[in-house]
């Protein structure tokens, strides 16, 4: 009974890291269509485009090496791996015990160490230019989101990620404290820097010469291509969840029975949701900053995180 | 004989120079010279490790003694575990240098003295090891003179070039400096206790406040010189570069620790300072070393000098932990100490596997293509593709990405700076985040910086005809980087089995700390803070999982099983009509189409320009160009950084000194009765000041 009940959660949480975030990509753009007046895609397009994908051969640059065939398939494992660290719709993630903030900042630096040199070897400029920009812009919201995460475990006294989670969920929302609020904006912000959007990086241009992201993986098609994208729309998915889950825990599922199961998943989609409009209004609102603003953005962000660290220190809460 | 401990010491340090004596004889037989040298210190680092397997897991420690020039003063030494885990890392490195030196020395033109720089390298391997063992202050003072002399023999080993020359002589006195800094710290010790046993210190009663602090400092000047801390590291990426690359493995992978191991002699046996606030200073040192040494490595397009450079960023790592140990225990928190104590002496070990296999595959890359210089190199992991595949898994071992041994121990650090976090008072409570947070960015700065490394080196095409015409290195070369290779991923999977071993070295009072380790069930488990013993293994386990998957699939690639359709085409050239790859010979129309690739100088440029108030950067363009043509005829480009300690420590330091020096000359004047008059008025002094 109790292995049933696990490999429900599992499937359930799956299917959560895997699936949803194509939705809320397909949520952030309907969102940008509809302020700037226009139609848009439907909200399944993601699932299309990975389908059509999906079915066609690859091109591979004739420049290549082993680096660039399996980028794809590690990255993507890899970020499936973080997936299992991050909770989604209840305080419970199928590798709860091994959750730090540590093994989940550099997990994610193993996938963009990867991306990055699997970039460089196919030796064009633009795939140069991305991996050097790529490397730059999360160089820069490292510290930022360390010092921000870091202070979430010093409110809550510990480094795991769903222990934190499971802390703010038993407080009530009017016991937050500066220090939480402090945290949440540099956390939003790397949640822009790291996953390309506005005013970061545009994730719909592809003008050589700005793209940051895309133009990394420029040379790839078809099946390669599909596990890029697909990789990326997880890694947003995961900084949503990390964001909804931390600092708006509500009605989250009990791990030990199936009493809030619905309600919690619930909630989790309306969240995350909510959190794809709200980027979706960023994104149209918005322009790109220019590229060096980018370092005085992350700058802000993790003096922020210096703020509530302060805060946290002198105040404790 | 050799069954006992003092024979198998004799054995582990006289066999490596007696056999590169002999290879000095035989020197006229190029080969077999070299062969010889090779394996006498293999054979001599055969010994040495079983003595470490016996410092280490010996329930006592072993003392002895043997006679010197002074009949009352023996030489003598001590092999604790300490002792023991600094012997494993010297010796284990030091026969897989030498196994490499075979293929690497083989076509460098030497012009007849390769015996004598292997007779240096036997010596410097000899050297190292008495320091580690040494237990008087004089043993360990000519032990350590020594390492540095035979070191100091090898750096110029292109001494026709004036910048190598200078690099030497930079690190001889720098070296000279730090030692006079050590030595007047023993001298402070031996005065204190009476005697220069380093028995002695231990049981010696508790210094004085002001002279324990004065000696503290000192110390940590003299050994941090060697070290490389920050700012006291300018001789290091003058140093390292210029080398051969086998020494240049075991200068950064082991000469430099040796200084870490003074360091730890002296803060918690000689002096056992109580006081929190050094502890905080050592943890502030090690993060400032960590940030300075990965931002100047990022400029750096010199393979070797940016590896040199990432020296002094992991060297700042591990004195974090130390430092963090340091302010724990004075506060009382004897368990955390200990994490962290063993954080720092995991972080060591792993840094000297991953720094030496670099190194080496640095070296490979030279001895193939005669090139350092990034800008130069690529396309090199279809030329070298054992090689390659094996420096990309030191760079991601230094990156400390999962699931490589750089990650556990950083991992462990990370876990030590939670402690200071959480544990001290509001100092710690502010330095331990902020460590953490600089530690976060120096790891994606590393990452930045080696993906430029690896990337620009052994992907994209070759940017020069050396690097078409790269082969691979013979099996002597590769062999010794696999086996670091295996021990990078061994120490990053099953973390507790060096943990084992480095927890026999925590002081008696930190040694709950790792005590689950001990436990056979909990072998793979790293130990955690107070009672989380909760370890990141099985994630990692599943990460390696997915990379073995990842192998088979390339490996299945390699060896020609096609994936599933798929063509080969020319990369995206901004929509002009691809120009056919042209044949190899044709070097001009390749270096054409190469030319317009990233460089590691582009790589780096948004970094350079970012830092660039720190760096002192300045740019200089040039357009040549007639003035009817719109289109330049040529461009000159030139990018000028400086070393700001340079211009703000030393130079000012420099000018002091020679000022210093002109108004002394003063009172030397030449003339013989004024000194004579010196002699007479000092002699009558010390008549009156005597007792």
């Amino acid at each position: 009974m109790k292995l049933l009940f696990t490999t429900i959660l599992w499937l359930l949480h799956m299917a959560l890291i895997l699936v949803w975030p194509l939705l809320l990509v397909g949520v952030i753009r309907r969102t940008k269509a509809v302020v700037t007046c226009r139609r848009g895609p439907p909200l399944l397009q993601a699932f299309f485009d990975l389908a059509k994908l999906g079915q066609k051969g690859e091109v591979l640059a004739s420049t290549t090496t082993w680096v660039f065939r399996s980028a794809p398939w590690v990255t993507f494992f890899v970020v499936v791996v973080v997936g299992m660290l991050v909770p989604t719709f209840s305080t419970w993630a199928p590798l709860e015990k091994q959750a730090d903030l540590i093994l989940l900042v550099y997990l994610l630096g193993l996938e963009r160490f990867y991306r990055t040199i699997a970039a460089l070897d196919t030796g064009t400029s633009f795939a140069g230019l991305g991996a050097s920009r790529e490397s730059f812009i999360s160089s820069l919201a490292e510290p930022a989101l360390v010092l921000s995460l870091w202070c979430t475990g010093l409110l809550t006294g510990t480094l795991y990620i769903p222990e934190m989670v499971s802390q703010f969920s038993r407080r009530a929302l009017l016991e937050l404290s500066p220090a939480y609020l402090l945290v949440l904006l540099p956390l939003v912000l790397v949640t822009l820097a790291e996953n390309a959007r506005i005013p970061v990086d545009d994730p719909t241009t592809h003008l050589e010469l700005t793209m940051v992201h895309e133009a990394m993986g420029l040379e790839y098609s078809g099946r390669g291509l599909a596990l890029i994208e697909w990789g990326s729309m997880i890694r947003l998915g995961l900084y949503f969840a990390l964001v909804a889950n931390l600092f708006f825990p509500v009605s989250l599922a009990d791990p030990a029975g199936l009493s809030g199961l619905f309600a919690g998943i619930v909630s989790f989609l309306g969240r995350t949701a909510a959190l794809a409009v709200g980027v979706g209004l960023v994104e149209a609102t918005l322009a790109r900053l220019a590229f060096f603003r980018i370092a005085d953005m992350l700058g802000l962000a993790a003096a922020l995180a210096f703020l509530a660290l302060i805060r946290v220190v002198t105040v404790g809460r | 004989m050799i069954g006992s401990i003092p024979g198998l010491f004799l054995a582990a340090t006289g066999t490596p120079v007696l056999g590169c004596l002999t290879a000095v004889l035989f020197r006229g037989r190029d080969s077999f010279s070299r062969r010889l040298a090779s394996s006498s210190v293999i054979a001599g680092s055969f010994w040495g490790l079983i003595l470490a397997v016996h410092g280490l897991f010996d329930k006592e420690q072993v003392r002895f003694a043997f006679p010197g020039p002074v009949p009352e003063h023996p030489f003598t030494f001590l092999l604790d575990p300490l002792a023991g885990l600094f012997l494993a890392v010297i010796f284990g490195l030091a026969a897989l240098c030498s196994c490499y030196s075979i293929g690497y020395s083989q076509h460098r033109n030497l012009g007849g003295t390769q015996s004598l720089e292997g007779l240096c390298f036997g010596v410097l391997v000899t050297s190292m090891a008495c320091v580690a063992t040494a237990n008087d202050v004089i043993t360990f003072l000519g032990a350590w003179e020594l390492m540095t002399v035979s070191t100091f023999l090898m750096v110029p080993y292109e001494h026709e070039r004036p910048d190598v020359r200078k690099a030497a002589y930079i690190f001889l006195v720098a070296s000279q400096l730090g030692t006079a800094c050590i030595v007047a710290a023993f001298f402070g010790l031996a005065y204190h206790a009476s005697s220069i046993e380093f028995d002695a210190f231990r049981t010696a009663p508790a210094l004085p406040s002001p002279l324990c602090h004065i000696l503290f400092l000192v110390a940590l000047i003299g050994f941090g010189t060697k070290a490389g801390l920050v700012p006291l590291h300018v001789w290091l990426p003058l140093a390292h570069p210029v080398a051969p690359s086998h020494v240049s493995a075991m200068m950064s992978g082991v000469m430099i620790k040796t200084a870490l191991y003074g360091l730890l002699r002296f803060m918690f046996e000689f002096l056992r300072i109580p006081s929190p606030g050094w502890g905080l200073f050592v943890l502030a040192l090690g993060t400032a070393s960590a940030l300075f040494g990965v931002l100047f490595a990022l400029l750096e397009h010199d393979l070797k000098r940016l590896l040199a450079y990432h020296s002094v960023e992991n060297i700042g790592i591990i004195v974090m932990g130390i430092g963090a140990s340091l302010y724990l225990s004075s506060t009382g928190h004897q368990v955390a100490a200990g994490c962290a104590l063993a954080a720092g002496l995991f972080h060591l070990v792993n840094h000297a596997i991953f720094k030496a296999l670099l190194f080496l595959g640095a070296g490979s890359v030279q001895h193939a293509t005669g090139v350092r210089n990034l800008d130069e190199l690529g396309g090199l992991l279809r030329r070298m593709p054992y090689t390659g595949l094996l420096f990309l898994i030191g760079a991601m071992a230094i990156c400390a990405l999962p699931p490589l041994n750089g990650f556990a121990s950083e991992w462990m650090t990370y876990r030590c700076l939670w402690d200071v976090s959480r544990t001290g008072g509001s100092w710690g409570s502010l330095i331990g985040p902020i460590s953490a947070a600089v530690l976060a960015m120096v790891g994606g700065l590393a990452a930045a910086c080696f993906a430029k490394a690896f990337g620009i080196t052994f992907l994209g095409q070759p940017r020069s005809v050396e690097a078409w015409e790269a082969k691979e290195a013979p099996v002597s070369m590769t062999a010794p980087m696999a086996i670091l290779a295996i021990l990078c991923g061994l120490f990053g999977l099953v973390p507790g089995l060096p943990l084992t071993a480095i927890s026999r070295v925590l002081p008696a009072s930190m040694a709950p700390a790792i005590a689950p380790l001990s436990l056979p069930g909990h072998a793979l488990v790293l130990p955690c803070s107070a009672n989380e013993t909760d370890g990141v293994v099985p994630v990692i386990v599943l990460v390696a999982a997915g990379l073995a998957v990842a192998a088979f699939k390339i490996a299945w690639w390699w060896l020609g099983g096609a994936p599933t359709p798929s063509r080969v085409y020319q990369p995206w050239g901004c929509g002009y009509p691809h120009q056919p790859v042209p044949p190899l010979g044709d070097v001009l129309a390749h270096e054409s189409l190469a030319r317009t690739e990233y460089t590691a100088t582009s790589f780096s440029q948004p970094f350079a320009y970012l830092f660039r108030q720190f760096f002192a950067r300045r740019e200089l363009l040039d357009f040549f160009a007639r003035r009817t043509e719109y289109l330049p005829e040529k461009i000159f480009v030139q990018v000028r950084t400086k070393n700001p300690f340079d211009s703000w420590v030393y130079k000012p330091m420099r000018r002091a000194i020679v000022r210093l020096s002109w108004k002394v000359s003063r009172i030397q004047a030449g003339s013989v009765q004024l000194y004579l008059s010196y002699m007479l008025v000092t002699v009558l002094l010390l008549l009156l000041l005597a007792p």
